[in-house]
C-alpha cells in the first residue's frame, strides 16, 4: 500500500501540461501513423513533334558533298544518280521540306579570293541559281520539277508523311561570268518543319 | 448441514454486496478528419479521364481549356477540414516507337532537354488561374502547394504544361500527376 501511495503522489507531482502530454503521446503516435492526406492521380498524354532527318548517299553512307567541277559560265549542271541525296526522314509527324543555299567561302582555302555569289532564280553576274526536286523514287527528273532555292527558306515539298523518305535531286546554275580556276563552296541547308497542313 | 447452508448463503450475500456498484457515464465527441476528394470533368459529370494533349512542338505551352466542355479539372472536395493541395509528377521512359531513343522526362523549374514544365493553379469554371505553381517530382507539400481550401470547398483546377525544348524521342509520353490533399 505505501508503495501505491508513493506512486500516486509521484504522478501527481507532474505539472498538468506534462501530464497531458504523457497522456496524449500515445494518441499522437497513433494519429501520426495515419497520414492526414489523400491522393488522386491524373494522366497527361503528350507526344512531342519529333523532327529528325539524315542525309545519305544512295549507297547508304553519310552525304558529304556534291562536287561539281569544270562547269562553264551559265551552264546548268544536274546530279548523276549516284550523287542524289537520300533524305532519311525520322519524323513522327508529317513535315514540310524547306531549303536554303548560300555561298559560304571556306576561310582556310582559296574560296575567299573570289567575290561571293549571290543566289537568284537563275545564274547571272556573280549570282547562281539552284533547284531541288523532292522525289519518292530514285530517278532523274525533268528540270521543270525542280523548286527554286534561294538564300531564304524556300519550299521544296509540302506535307511529307511521317517517316517517309525522299530523294533530293539538285541542279546548279552557274554564273554567266567567271574566272578560270574560280572556286566556291556552297552550303545548302535542308530543313523539316511540322506540316502546316497535317 | 443447515448451518453450512446458512454460512454459504451469507457468503453469497456478502459477495454480492461487495459487487454492488453505481454507474455513470460521459460522452466523447470526436470527428475524424475526413479527407476525400475526386478529380472530375469540368462539368463534374464524371471521373476525369486524363488530359490528352496529343502532338505538340518542342518547347510549346498548352493550358487546359475553360467552360463546362473544357478539359480542366473540377476538384470535388468532400473533406471536412481545410486542406493544402499540392502535387508531384513523373514520366518514365516510353516504349520504343522508332523515333529517337526513348528517354524518361523529368519535371523542372523550366523546360529543358527531356525536362518538362508543369504548373497547376486554381481558376474558375470559365477563367484560367491568375497564378500558377510549378510542380516538381517530389511529394513535399510546401514546395508545390498550389491551393489551400476551406473545409469542403470544391474548385476548378488548371494545368499549364510546356514540353521539353529538346526531346530525345518522338514517342507518346505518359505523365502521371498525383494530386495530394493534406491537412495544413
Amino acid at each position: 500500500m505505501p508503495r501505491f501511495n508513493n506512486l500516486t503522489t509521484y504522478r501527481c507531482d507532474f505539472p498538468s501540461a506534462v501530464r497531458i502530454v504523457l497522456i496524449l503521446m500515445p494518441l499522437m503516435l497513433v494519429f501520426s501513423l495515419f497520414a492526414q492526406e489523400a491522393t488522386a492521380p491524373f494522366e497527361i498524354d503528350v507526344t512531342v513533334n519529333y523532327i529528325d532527318l539524315e542525309l545519305r548517299t544512295t549507297g547508304g553512307s553519310p552525304y558529304i558533298a556534291w562536287w561539281i567541277s569544270m562547269v562553264g559560265s551559265g551552264d546548268t549542271v544536274g546530279m548523276e544518280l549516284g550523287e542524289v541525296v537520300h533524305l532519311i526522314n525520322r519524323s513522327n509527324v508529317n513535315v514540310d521540306l524547306y531549303s536554303t543555299i548560300i555561298d559560304s567561302p571556306d576561310s582556310a582555302s582559296s574560296d575567299t579570293l573570289w567575290p561571293v555569289w549571290e543566289v537568284a532564280p537563275f545564274g547571272g553576274h556573280d549570282s547562281i541559281g539552284f533547284r531541288w526536286a523532292s522525289l519518292i523514287d530514285l530517278l532523274i527528273p525533268p528540270f521543270s520539277t525542280g523548286q527554286t532555292i534561294l538564300s531564304s527558306p524556300s519550299l521544296v515539298e509540302l506535307t511529307i508523311p511521317s517517316a517517309e523518305n525522299r530523294y533530293l535531286y539538285g541542279w546548279f546554275i552557274a554564273p554567266t561570268e567567271g574566272e578560270p580556276g574560280e572556286r566556291h563552296r556552297l552550303l545548302s541547308t535542308i530543313t523539316l518543319t511540322p506540316a502546316m497542313v497535317p | 448441514m443447515k448451518r453450512a447452508m446458512l454460512i454459504g448463503l451469507f457468503a453469497i450475500l456478502v459477495a454480492t454486496a461487495s459487487f454492488a456498484q453505481v454507474t455513470d457515464d460521459f460522452t466523447i465527441t470526436v470527428t475524424v478528419n475526413f479527407i476525400e476528394f475526386q478529380l472530375m470533368t469540368a462539368d463534374s459529370s464524371g471521373a476525369y479521364p486524363g488530359w490528352a494533349v496529343g502532338n505538340m512542338n518542342e518547347g510549346e505551352t498548352v493550358v487546359m481549356t475553360t467552360g463546362g466542355g473544357g478539359d480542366h479539372i473540377y476538384v470535388k472536395n468532400l473533406s471536412n477540414v481545410p486542406l493544402d493541395f499540392s502535387a508531384y509528377s513523373n514520366s518514365p521512359a516510353p516504349a520504343g516507337c522508332g523515333y529517337g531513343t526513348p528517354t524518361a522526362w523529368n519535371p523542372g523549374a523550366a523546360a529543358g532537354t527531356d525536362i518538362y514544365l508543369l504548373e497547376l493553379g486554381k481558376g474558375a469554371a470559365g477563367v484560367v488561374p491568375a497564378t500558377y505553381t510549378i510542380i516538381d517530382g517530389t511529394n513535399i507539400v510546401s514546395s508545390d502547394l498550389y491551393y489551400t481550401t476551406i473545409a469542403g470547398e470544391s474548385y476548378h483546377m488548371y494545368s499549364r504544361f510546356t514540353t521539353p525544348i529538346s526531346a530525345s524521342d518522338g514517342c507518346p509520353h505518359n505523365i502521371t500527376v498525383t494530386i495530394v490533399a493534406a491537412t495544413p
